[in-house]
């Protein structure tokens, strides 16, 4: 009788021991984050999840790919700079797009791709969720128009480039949606437009100085007039906003509503575009924020701070300096510029001379003697901690107001010559009569080396481009190296796109084609 | 509930077992001897079916009370054959114990439980104790290196307390490939913390079959470490120590001032820059920064005591250690102390209940330096920096001019100021003034332990209950005084410091039922289990800048005075809870069947796939057993063996099947930096365990009377479902979710054959061990069926994975020799006529169009290397004569190359190998060395084959001589054993690998055999003692 008691004490234990675990035991959430599923509930879930947004507007970079920042890119691409950087190996991604000869797996141009793509799939998803949030209408309609804003930042940026994007005003819910279509360049504009014209009516005019960096409506105003005159000028047609069509009428429209009533003005001096006391300034209609909080230290993942990359890569090879920091001589300036601008008294602002540099200047590659004065790693731009070179401070003026005039003026306002004399006068000059001639001279005074030049160019017809862009044979007196490195030949068999990144043709199952002029 | 009720199953368990002590009647005396005739001290006598027994004396004499003349005694010894006596009424037997290599005989651990190697029908290595301190390991994995065949391990670099890589049966996953450690039945995320001397024994569980108990974590392979436990008898009192010297084997040659200023003017010159130094002027240095750098007689040293011993009743095995190194490089910034203690108990309450505990803590204060980086390594900038800078600037005029007079130049202990290159900069700096900056550390406290009982509850069936803890603080220290290296690296402004706490806590509690049965020839027993573990881990760090100290060593942020503070914490944690099961049965141990089965289920996949199932199946077949076998002559044992089963790898972070909210973006207001939060990467709710499925055929083998022994395997482990971060498409818009996306197969075969006899006084050993493996990515579920792998310096991409290619392998461009002259440039051209390399000049690298698409471009870019060997190898050796002993270890691996990545080409300045003095310069001078220029238009340092080299090598690991006191003296001074040693590391290595060390493990699975410029391992003398009371 014992020995089954023991046998029934055994199967007990065997009992025991094979009873299920609670899946209580293993359901583990995170501790210290939040998931998607418990997140996006209140007004504070809604603002953070807008930083996000507000967030890629400050990448240059993408890990594992490349440094991209917007506005050195464009203006390599453009005559008034060159590839630069220590040597001919150093720059080479960027000696590509100097030359115009941009292989597909170029790893800037994937940067540039990445970036747009995760502010678009963060505004996208923002803008789905917007709903579930509990939070005063006024507040989700601001947000919302906030999120087209910059959705159509993201991809006026993309489009600019690459042309033959897919359009994805949603995000994606899993792996059979990753393989999309290209959109037409059409479609890609019209909802650009339909972006800004629906997010002008929900933003406001003006922010405290606590917010500033938001986007006003004014903003919103002159990105469309920015698109507008891209779009117009290399497909000749209007923009379609939904059933609304934005011609030249409609944005000429809103951009003297900015000039009149959004207390935007040029700054009395030009110089204070440029400085850090005046960022965010009354000039200043769209504005990205970089800076040094919080002190970054991490390479491998760089985007990770608010450093503005361009001005580290801009700046002048230079140690021992009081004024200007360890740059990386990237970007450096054609004596085409110097030369266009001649005596303008806009040049010593917006070009950096060898000579008035102190310290020991290394030349790099593509040495011309000039570097950007704008964005560059001048003193009052050190970062205050971290790795100097990813904490570079300046914020870049994506829209001045100078700008919204030689744009109003372009798109023939009444009163284009008020306009265009109000820019010249700023800087101590005659008025001109305004020409579109003029206009487009005094648009490259004013607004070199700002990441505009080069699709000023582009717009205006492949004609043109070739004549621009191609420069061969022209050398400045402080140039270093042979000719040929100088030498630019224009490709306009791409029409001035990028190619598509080649890793993501591979990824796209095949439903990607690659661009013009590229294969 | 459960608690409740479990108590009353340990009080019913309690109750139902028996008493059987009865009284001892009956008295035997005798000596032991072995064949040769000589005394046999410390052998075991054993009252059969009993725990009443003792062990002989010096002599070898015994005294035994037995309860009854008709019983039977037991005489047993490690390394003889075990004797069974029936006494016959006698009170006087003498036993001659025979001479035993029965290694087959011995017991195996295989997982929550032990099996006669006879009947095992897996492929499990086992290292004993002896074989673990025939040379005393600085780490337990170096345990395992050349001692098993299919198990390789590699010194990640020289590095003090440094892993090593262990992989088994290559590797499996393109994720952790680490296995799986099992310590007395605890998992352990490391074994670091391990005294390598309190351990008894190690098993390598290598197939499948035999780790599929340990189910979803088993995929890499797992090691189960068993600790010293103590033994009945007399108290065993033992003191070992050793002392050494480390010093560097292998220096580099390079240029010295002279040939560095030409070479640097041919640079400058051929790029047509002028040239920057004056051949005439004397240089006034010629620095060897590589004779500064390292340490000469860097101390290694160890201390242990361990006490074991116990009555019938209770048993014990105790120790302390103190174990310290510091590195050849930075001395006491790189340097490893580690105390340990132990105390392993276990109690029998009666023939039915036993219980038992293995405790140990572990204090490890760690101090490192970048072992192999191309960015701050102190050796990497040795090789780099110019001989022409001084170690220490001592010039009035210099010191007077900047960055010296205005800028915080690194000064040693005596205020002398270190020296700072004008001519290189960018990551290379002097590497003395890089070591004296140098302040991180890490202090680990960790306790592992287990508490244990046992209960049989009828004959044969026993039910074992174990509950574990692993807990370890972990502190994390760095210091950042002001320093100016170089114009690139320096810290001007505010010193800062940074603390960080992590405390790592998990519980495991395992309940096994076994039963085992004999019915006639038929053994048959079941083992069915449950475990729970819960693993958690919280942080803390701080950072605060503007110090005020003198003494970098003690540093905490309340002496900083910023306002800048930062804070971060956070916390993970996970659970597994498995279910398990074996069946094992054999007939006579000729024919052994093994089934198991596990069901794991782990918190770190979602509902939808929490759950895995791991079987496997093992057949063992012993032929020579069979009547039907003809003679085989002089082979005693032939036994065949073949397994297949599934494990699993699920090493991936928590957490990755949810959509986790990411709080690290940001974005600049007026009023500073807001916080954004959106979600860290795409969620894949179906992500699901890698399986590895894997079969094993194998022959074992013995001869000449189990003097040699030999075991062959063969195995295909094929692994699907990898997890990884596969690319997606960009649109998409996040960073892509982990899913089951690859699979990867590792095919080889392992050798492995010992031989020892014993002839007259001399007694000796040899073991080859070899095994090969190829390893393939079989397949990669996205469009371009490739993986991204490491990069190396500035230059990008060096390895990846890839349809039908070994993982990890080297990507770069193959060169085809040295344009000769302009003719051969405007010759390599495409099938289309245009010119290849239009920016080449003669001299320059001639690179291949692979594709053949007439360009020459990243799509050139092909497999150049494989950094796993496809051969490793083992042999050790030992001898005994009388008091003598002389032991060697020689490992080697084979047929992998090594990305040597030491030399910073991309950077002007830098000081360079004596190989480049016979670069090309001029027709006919060269095919395999480029011009060397400064401007390199042809860009002939892109990644190609002219980094790859042979990584083979044959290493002299260890070599010991030893010598036993004999027992007269033993006698008079009352010391029971007592030897001295003498042995040396890495006393010759052969090789052609150019670089430091060809020893260099993964620092990632991507991330393998790339040199940037190792901490090389170092030659080791070591003079040791052992006493025991």
């Amino acid at each position: 009788m014992k020995k089954y008691i023991k046998y029934l004490y055994a199967s007990l234990v065997i009992i025991f021991l094979l009873s299920s675990c609670s899946d209580d035991f293993l359901d583990r959430q995170p501790l210290d984050k939040e998931v998607s599923t418990n997140f996006y509930k209140t007004e504070e879930d809604a603002k953070q999840a807008l930083i996000a947004v507000y967030d890629v507007l400050g990448y240059q970079s993408s890990p594992g790919v490349s440094w991209a920042p917007f506005q050195i890119m464009s203006d390599i691409l453009s005559d008034d700079e060159f590839a630069g950087g220590s040597d001919a190996n150093d720059g080479k991604d960027e000696d590509e797009f100097n030359k115009f000869d941009i292989p597909t797996t170029s790893l800037i141009v994937h940067s540039i791709w990445i970036k747009n793509y995760i502010g678009v799939y963060r505004a996208n998803l923002l803008l789905e969720k917007i709903d579930e949030i509990d939070a005063p209408d006024d507040f989700k309609s601001r947000v919302i128009a906030e999120c087209k804003f910059l959705r159509a930042y993201f991809y006026f940026e993309q489009v600019r480039f690459f042309e033959n994007i897919p359009l994805l005003t949603e995000t994606i819910k899993g792996p059979s949606e990753y393989n999309q279509e290209q959109n037409t360049p059409e479609e890609v504009y019209n909802q650009i437009a339909k972006d800004l014209d629906e997010a002008i009516k929900d933003l406001p005019e003006s922010i405290p100085a606590a917010e500033y960096g938001r986007i006003t409506k004014w903003a919103a105003e002159a990105m469309l007039a920015r698109v507008y005159l891209f779009y117009n000028g290399v497909y000749n047609a209007e923009l379609q906003a939904g059933d609304k069509v934005i011609d030249r009428a409609v944005v000429l429209a809103y951009l003297e509503d900015l000039i009149t009533n959004s207390g935007h003005d040029l700054f009395d001096d030009y110089n204070k575009n440029f400085r850090s006391a005046y960022e965010f300034g009354i000039e200043s209609v769209f504005e990205i924020s970089h800076g040094d909080t919080p002190p970054w230290w991490d390479w491998q993942y760089v985007r990770g701070g608010e450093g503005n990359l361009a001005a580290q890569m801009q700046g002048p090879r230079v140690t021992g300096s009081d004024k200007w920091d360890r740059g990386w001589s990237f970007g450096t300036v054609s004596q085409k510029l110097v030369d266009f601008m001649g005596t303008d008294p806009r040049l010593h602002y917006t070009v950096l001379f060898q000579d008035s540099i102190d310290g020991n200047l290394v030349k790099g590659y593509q040495h011309t003697g000039y570097f950007s004065n704008k964005y560059s790693s001048d003193a009052e731009h050190w970062g205050s901690g971290g790795q100097f070179e990813l904490n570079r401070t300046c914020n870049y003026r994506v829209i001045r107001f100078s700008d919204v005039l030689l744009m109003a003026a372009e798109l023939g306002s009444a009163n284009a010559q008020t306009y265009l004399d109000r820019v010249r006068a700023r800087v101590g000059l005659p008025s001109v009569p305004a020409s579109l001639d003029n206009i487009y001279k005094e648009r490259r005074l004013e607004l070199s080396l700002e990441g505009i030049r080069y699709f000023d160019v582009i717009r205006r017809g492949m004609a043109y481009a070739n004549q621009e862009l191609t420069s061969t044979g022209i050398r400045g007196p402080n140039y270093e190296g042979d000719q040929q490195i100088f030498d630019v030949t224009f490709n306009s068999a791409t029409k001035g796109f990028l190619p598509i990144p080649q890793s993501e043709i591979d990824l796209s199952g095949g439903l990607f084609k690659q661009n013009e002029g590229y294969n | 509930m459960n608690k409740l009720f479990y108590k009353y199953i340990i009080a019913i368990i309690l109750l139902a077992c028996t008493n059987s002590l009865l009284a001892q009647k009956h008295s035997v005396t005798g000596t032991v001897k072995d064949g040769a005739g000589i005394t046999v001290p410390g052998a075991t006598v054993l009252e059969k079916g009993t725990v009443n027994g003792t062990i002989t004396d010096l002599d070898g004499n015994y005294n035994i009370s037995i309860s009854s003349s008709k019983d039977t005694l037991v005489f047993s010894f490690v390394g003889y054959e075990t004797v069974e006596m029936p006494v016959n009424g006698r009170s006087v037997i003498d036993v001659v114990l025979k001479e035993s290599t029965q290694e087959l005989e011995e017991l195996v651990v295989v997982g929550y439980g032990v099996q006669k190697k006879k009947v095992v029908t897996g492929a499990i290595a086992s290292i004993s104790s002896e074989d673990i301190n025939v040379s005393p390991n600085l780490r337990t994995e170096q345990a395992l290196q050349g001692r098993t065949a299919g198990v390789q391990v590699t010194s990640l670099s020289g590095q003090p307390g440094e892993a090593p890589t262990v992989r088994i049966r290559g590797a499996g996953t393109t994720g952790n490939a680490d296995p799986l450690y099992i310590v007395d039945g605890m998992a352990v995320g490391g074994i670091e913390y391990l005294n390598p001397g309190d351990i008894e024994s190690i098993d390598v569980l290598k197939d499948a079959a035999s780790a599929a108990i340990y189910g979803a974590r088993a995929a890499n392979g797992v090691v189960l470490i068993t600790t010293k436990g103590g033994k009945e008898g007399k108290m065993n009192l033992t003191y070992s120590t050793y002392y050494g010297f480390q010093n560097v084997s292998k220096k580099l040659d390079m240029l010295d001032a002279d040939q560095y200023v030409m070479m640097m003017n041919e640079g400058a010159s051929n790029a047509g820059l002028s040239e920057p130094f004056d051949v005439n002027e004397i240089q006034p240095y010629n620095t060897n920064w590589q004779d500064l750098l390292f340490q000469k007689n860097a101390p290694i040293l160890n201390h242990e005591i361990s006490v074991s011993g116990g009555n019938k009743k209770t048993t014990f095995s105790t120790s302390l250690s103190y174990f310290s190194q510091q590195g050849i490089i930075g001395g006491d910034k790189s340097q490893f102390d580690r105390i340990t203690a132990r105390l392993n108990l276990k109690h029998k309450v009666n023939d039915c209940l036993s219980f038992g505990s293995n405790l140990s803590y572990s204090s490890i204060n760690r101090k490192g330096i970048a072992s192999n980086s191309s960015f701050n390594g102190a050796f990497s900038s040795a090789l780099n920096l110019d001989p022409l800078t001084p170690e220490f600037e001592e010039n009035p005029d210099v010191l007077n001019t900047p960055p010296y007079s205005n800028e915080p130049v690194v000064k040693n202990a005596d205020g002398k100021v270190y020296g700072i290159s004008k001519y290189v900069g960018a990551e290379i700096v002097n590497p003395l003034a890089l070591l004296e900056i140098q302040t991180e550390k890490t202090r680990t406290d960790k306790i592992v332990g287990n508490v244990f009982g046992e209960a049989e509850i009828i004959k044969g069936l026993k039910f074992k209950t174990s509950l574990g803890i692993d807990l370890a603080y972990v502190l994390n220290d760095s210091y950042k005084p002001l320093y100016y290296l170089n114009g690139a690296q320096n810290n001007t402004e505010k010193t800062s410091v940074n603390k960080g706490i992590d405390r790592y806590y998990n519980w495991q509690w395992e309940n096994i039922l076994s039963y085992t049965k004999k019915i006639s020839d038929h053994q048959l027993s079941f083992l069915v289990g449950t475990t729970a573990k819960e693993y958690k881990y919280e942080n803390l760090t701080g950072f605060n800048s503007k110090v005020s100290t003198a003494d970098p060593d003690n540093v905490y942020l309340n002496m900083a005075t910023d306002t800048m503070w930062v804070s971060t914490g956070g916390a993970v944690h996970s659970a597994l809870f498995s279910t398990f099961g074996r069946v094992t049965y054999d007939y006579k141990s000729k024919y052994a069947f093994t089934g198991i089965i596990r069901r794991d289920g782990s918190s770190k996949f979602g509902p939808n796939n929490r759950y895995g199932i791991f079987p496997s199946l093992g057949f063992s077949w012993l032929i020579s057993d069979e009547t039907f076998m003809p003679n085989l002559g002089e082979v005693s044992f032939l036994k065949l063996r073949t397994s297949w089963g599934v494990n699993g790898n699920q090493e991936i972070g928590d957490y990755q099947f949810v959509s986790v909210i990411d709080r690290s973006r940001g974005y600049i207001f007026g009023a500073g930096r807001s916080i954004g939060a959106s979600p860290q990467f795409i969620s894949n709710n179906d992500i699901r365990w890698e399986e590895s499925e894997q079969i094993d055929l194998a022959i074992d083998l013995g001869a000449y009377n189990d003097r040699l022994t030999a075991t062959f395997d063969y195995y295909v482990k094929t692994t699907n479902g990898l997890l990884e971060r596969i690319p997606i498409p960009a649109h998409v818009g996040n960073d892509p979710p982990y899913a089951n996306v690859g699979s990867v197969q590792n095919r080889g075969v392992e050798l492995s054959i010992n031989w020892r006899n014993v002839v007259n006084d001399w007694r000796y050993s040899v073991g080859v061990n070899g095994s090969y493996n190829k390893n393939e990515m079989t397949h990669i579920g996205n469009e371009d069926k490739v993986l991204p792998g490491a990069t190396w310096a500035v230059a990008g991409a060096v390895t990846r994975a890839e349809e039908g290619l070994p993982i990890g392998y080297f990507w770069g461009y193959k060169t085809d020799g040295i344009f000769q002259n302009v003719a051969e440039i405007y010759q390599h051209i495409g099938t289309d006529g245009s010119l290849l390399q239009p920016y080449a000049q003669p001299g320059d690298v001639r690179f291949v169009d692979v594709n053949k698409d007439n360009k020459l471009n990243d799509d050139d870019r092909t497999m150049i290397g494989n950094p796993t060997p496809d051969w490793t190898l083992g042999i050790n050796g030992s001898v005994n004569y009388k008091q003598f002993d002389f032991s060697l270890l020689i490992t080697g691996a084979f047929g992998h190359e090594i990305f040597n990545g030491s030399q910073r080409q991309d950077l002007r300045y830098t000081n360079r190998t004596t190989k480049i003095l016979d670069r090309w310069t001029g027709e006919g001078t060269s095919n395999e060395i480029p011009r060397y220029t400064w401007i390199d238009a042809n860009n002939n340092y892109r990644i190609s084959d002219l980094y790859i080299e042979s990584g083979s090598f044959l290493r002299l690991k260890n070599i010991q001589f030893g010598y036993t006191l004999s027992e007269n003296i033993l006698k008079k001074i009352n010391v029971s054993m007592c030897r001295f040693y003498v042995s040396v590391e890495n006393l010759l290595t052969l090789t052609k690998y150019s670089g430091a060390d060809p020893e260099i493990g993964a620092m990632s699975s991507f991330d393998i055999g790339i040199d940037r410029g190792i901490y090389p391992q170092a030659r080791t003398f070591r003079l040791g003692a052992t006493i025991s009371f």
